[in-house]
């Protein structure tokens, strides 16, 4: 009974000795797991550097009026190896009322977009083109929607962004001379993958 | 008569002291060790290892650059049954591979990014998964661990611990992952020596 405290110590410090321990005959339990997930989501976002409003301070009738300055878009994504495609488009809700004053009209029509970004991808109107294309996937309006970009998506840039500067201008070449006041509107901007 | 009945009903404390007093330590240890198997009876050596709860362990919405817990810790229960007089119990964790210790598709989390914590054990702190093999069990690079018991037979000879396990995966600093569900399987083991 005496020795059993020193013989209890010694024990100890045999067992709290140093972390590595040399196998001996010993025992190993059974196998037992832990399943582990974890989920990204995939991500899309846009978000406008610049240029969200847009101001033509005198109209001119029968004339392309252009806006002084650019629609800065940065499109940013992080999406799945199975993803074809980034989009991006913009569009106003209403074909026939782009822009309004009071019950006056300007048609989407008459508004125009070119996005001169470099490099070029597909999609990229590098030429004054109208709102008056349709939607795509669903997002957009018939007649109402410019198509700004369209990126296949490979390992390389599955998670990428991209900037692209939209210029917009009021073609009212033709168009009989509106009335006076401030015509106002919304262009939708809108990003998707397929 | 009563004092009779009592003398007998301590032999074991009388012969211990008596062997102690007239060996050295080593030979007492020895001399324990025969008792310790008669005391424990004839059941085999045994170590069991339970999951409890926490077996699967989810992050819904994983964040680059973040540290990313997973919300419940993995309960597990340690059970043992040894004859001999001194062991030690070690518990165990480890990844197959330590370069791919979560796995979606071609892109992986290593397990230098995943994280344990023993607060019971040896890690109190997080601490990833990047040990050597313990007594044999284990990746290189990819193994924690997690507790290391020791038994003697007088005391514990038979007994068990439940420990919390807690995880997370440390994606600060590491690239911006592609989205999807990593998956991966973390294996525990206990071993005796």
């Amino acid at each position: 009974m005496l020795l059993r405290r020193p013989v209890l110590i010694a024990l100890l410090a045999l067992g709290l000795g140093p972390s590595r321990a040399v196998a001996q005959a010993g025992l190993t339990s059974v196998v037992r797991t832990v399943a582990i997930n974890a989920t990204k989501a995939s991500s899309l976002t846009i978000s406008i550097g610049s240029g969200s409003v847009q101001t033509l301070a005198n109209v001119a009738d029968n004339a392309i009026n252009p806006f002084a300055v650019p629609v800065r878009v940065t499109t940013s994504w992080s999406v799945n190896p199975g993803t074809a495609t980034v989009r991006l488009l913009c569009y106003f809700s209403n074909a026939a009322q782009a822009l309004a004053n009071g019950t006056n009209y300007l048609a989407s029509a008459r508004m125009e977009g070119q996005v001169l970004t470099l490099p070029v991808t597909t999609w990229q109107p590098t030429t004054w083109t109208a709102f008056t294309q349709n939607s795509s996937a669903g997002v957009g309006v018939n007649g109402a929607t410019l198509r700004l970009m369209r990126l296949n998506i490979t390992p390389a840039n599955q998670q990428s962004s991209r900037t692209i500067d939209i210029d917009l201008r009021l073609n009212l070449t033709g168009q009989a001379p509106i009335v006076a006041g401030t015509y106002t509107g919304t262009v939708t901007l809108r990003a998707f993958t397929t | 008569m009563c004092l009779s009945v009592l003398a007998l009903a301590r032999p074991a404390v009388a012969q211990v002291a008596s062997i102690a007093a007239s060996a050295p330590t080593l030979s007492s240890v020895a001399v324990w060790n025969v008792q310790a198997d008669s005391t424990v009876g004839i059941a085999a050596n045994s170590l069991t290892l339970l999951i409890n709860s926490g077996s699967v362990q989810t992050i819904p919405s994983l964040l680059d650059n973040r540290i990313n817990a997973f919300p419940l810790p993995v309960s597990i229960t340690t059970q043992w049954q040894l004859s001999s007089l001194v062991t030690l119990v070690d518990l165990v964790g480890y990844f197959a591979s330590p370069t791919t210790a979560l796995a979606n598709g071609a892109a992986s989390i290593p397990s230098s990014r995943v994280e344990g914590r023993m607060v019971t054990g040896r890690v109190p702190a997080f601490t990833a998964f990047t040990q050597a093999p313990v007594g044999g069990l284990g990746t290189p690079g990819g193994t924690l661990h997690l507790f290391r018991q020791v038994i003697i037979l007088p005391i514990n000879g038979q007994g068990q611990r439940t420990d919390l396990l807690d995880l997370r995966l440390d994606l600060q600093g590491f690239p911006s992952l592609q989205p999807g569900t990593y998956r991966g399987t973390l294996t525990l083991r206990a071993i005796s020596y």
